[in-house]
């Protein structure tokens, strides 16, 4: 007696298994290898996993978690599950870590500063995005943004060139003269020319939430700061204004923008002993933003015996309230919301080649996915890691 | 066209080996499949389920009426349907899948779905094949190039003589 499970069951039962499991899942059968590399599967998959993470050491090392049974976090070193790792390679430049969105990383080399990539590391696929010009970082600004359309599941790469004027001593940027603003989507081969944003200093990472993407920009000639916000299915920029307090600011690293539990956030680390996420509770609403969670910055954030900035950057809030942040760019830590304390997550272990135990490690959301960049986008030319 | 007050309260269900069961309408219709019957007024008689036997029917009917009997609250009905699979073994878990996708009721399939992806979890892939009764297609060769491809996957699986 047997009844054989037809393939729509097979995707509902398999897509809900943990990565490694699925690509066990493979070595079943050719059936099963066909299958998971369909879009149902993919498709069905990224819509019933939850958020996992990558991390990024010293622009080389990458790896890749998911979190198991979130309602259970006392043993929270139990539940960063490895997935998988890769390294950049002679054809893949060491990268920084720009951007995530639907299984695909978006990644730009820290030695030309022109190659970028899109990556998945489960299918072990990259390309390398169509060269653009070579811009000088002392005259222009250059600042990328990558994520994925709501509606069409388009993934695009926005980039935001702005001539600017650098004060002669500080070299700080003092006045934006002209933005251009260009977007490539995946599969297309080529980058278009769009509306500009507006004459604002863009000059972080983007944080991608709601079809949208955004940076925390200042205003140069009124002194404060803006978010900026890009629709990347109408390719239209905006603007609207941050939480309140935070309208003029002289130090631009205390506040970061993030996107935690569904919410546009901002963090605030201008004060010494907590750390305040600002949420904005009705998406594009400026009336909305609210004081959400305030992190009391314990011992474990000061560790070490260097002299940084006590600089924390939250990236995944878990259904018990717990919270994975970033310390700086050196390690990650778990904070509990229970016992207020912060436990040292090392993902990577000790390294020989460590230099003053400066690890530079950065961190973001990432949801795995079997998604075959070949099979997608069969115009670009993707290689393997 | 169903009549507004003729609508019965109980209704017959047969399964495909002609046992038959009777169920409250309000909980029967958890089921898309019988609900869309209900209003195409098909339900006066014995509805027959051609697709489902009596004892993975009977199954689905305890969970129909357990499920129906918890009010709105999300947690109390996911500790039920935890509760509800956690003796089930792997072929009556396959049959309650099969049922629920005929029956188009898609909180018990998605259930059921986590279930056997959770007992799927740490096997090997002879376990997998067994029972799901797959034949191995891959030559040795073949096989041992799929699992080269993505070697760092092979660790903390249960041997394969497990079951």
């Amino acid at each position: 007696f047997f009844r054989y499970l037809p393939l729509e069951i097979i995707i509902e039962i398999v897509s809900r298994l943990p990565i490694r499991t699925i690509v066990t899942c493979k070595s079943v059968c050719k059936t099963w290898r066909n299958l998971i590399q369909t879009r149902a599967f993919v498709d069905s998959h990224l819509s019933k996993s939850s958020s996992g993470v990558v991390t990024c050491r010293i622009s080389r090392y990458f790896k890749i978690f998911e979190f198991v049974d979130e309602l259970d976090l006392d043993h929270h070193n139990r539940h960063y599950i490895p997935v998988t790792e890769f390294c950049c390679n002679k054809f893949m430049e060491s990268s920084q870590l720009e951007g995530s969105a639907n299984g695909l990383l978006f990644l730009r080399s820290i030695i030309n500063r022109n190659n970028l990539y899109i990556c998945n590391p489960i299918t072990r696929e990259y390309i390398q995005l169509p060269y653009a010009g070579i811009f000088n970082s002392f005259s222009v600004l250059v600042t990328y943004g990558f994520g994925v359309c709501k509606m069409t599941g388009r993934y695009k790469v926005v980039r935001v060139l702005q001539e600017c004027i650098r004060h002669p001593d500080t070299v700080d940027v003092v006045r934006i003269m002209k933005c251009v603003c260009h977007v490539h989507t995946i599969g297309t081969g080529i980058w278009r020319s769009i509306a500009p944003c507006a004459m604002l200093e863009h000059d972080c990472f983007s944080t991608a939430i709601n079809g949208s993407l955004h940076w925390l920009v200042t205003d140069l000639q009124k002194g404060f700061k803006l978010i900026s916000c890009f629709d990347l299915e109408t390719e239209i920029f905006s603007t609207f204004s941050p939480p309140p307090l935070m309208g003029r600011s002289e130090n631009r690293t205390e506040f970061l923008l993030v996107a935690l539990g569904g919410y546009l956030c901002v963090c605030d680390n201008t004060c010494e002993h907590e750390i305040v996420i600002w949420l904005m509770k009705e998406y594009g609403d400026e009336k909305s933003w609210t004081r959400g969670f305030v992190v009391r910055k314990s011992p474990e954030f000061l560790r070490g015996n260097f002299e940084l900035p006590n600089f924390v950057c939250p990236i995944k809030v878990f259904k018990n309230g717990d919270m994975l942040m970033a310390w700086f760019e050196l390690y990650m830590v778990h904070y509990s919301l229970k016992t207020k304390a912060a436990t040292r997550i090392d993902v990577f272990g000790p390294y020989e080649d460590d230099n003053d135990n400066f690890i530079n490690v950065t961190a973001m959301l990432h949801n795995s996915s079997f998604l075959s960049l070949k099979s997608c986008f069969p115009m670009e030319n993707v290689k393997l890691l | 066209m169903a009549a507004e007050t003729g609508t019965p309260t109980t209704l017959t269900l047969k399964s495909n080996d002609d046992e038959l069961f009777s169920v409250a309408e309000s909980a029967a219709i958890l089921s898309v499949t019988i609900r869309n019957m209900v209003e195409d007024g098909c339900a006066g008689g014995v509805i027959p389920l051609d697709n489902v036997d009596g004892k993975t029917l009977a199954s689905v009917i305890t969970y129909m009426n357990g499920i129906s009997a918890i009010p709105a609250d999300e947690e109390k009905k996911k500790s039920y349907r935890d509760k509800f699979l956690s003796d089930k073994d792997f072929e009556t878990l396959a049959d309650m899948v099969l049922a629920a996708n005929y029956l188009n009721m898609s909180c018990l399939m998605d259930a059921v779905s986590a279930k056997i992806a959770q007992v799927m979890e740490k096997k090997s892939v002879g376990w997998v094949r067994r029972k799901f009764g797959i034949e191995n297609d891959y030559t040795p060769e073949e096989e041992a190039a799929v699992k080269e491809e993505h070697k760092w996957t092979f660790e903390g699986v249960e041997t394969d003589d497990d079951n």
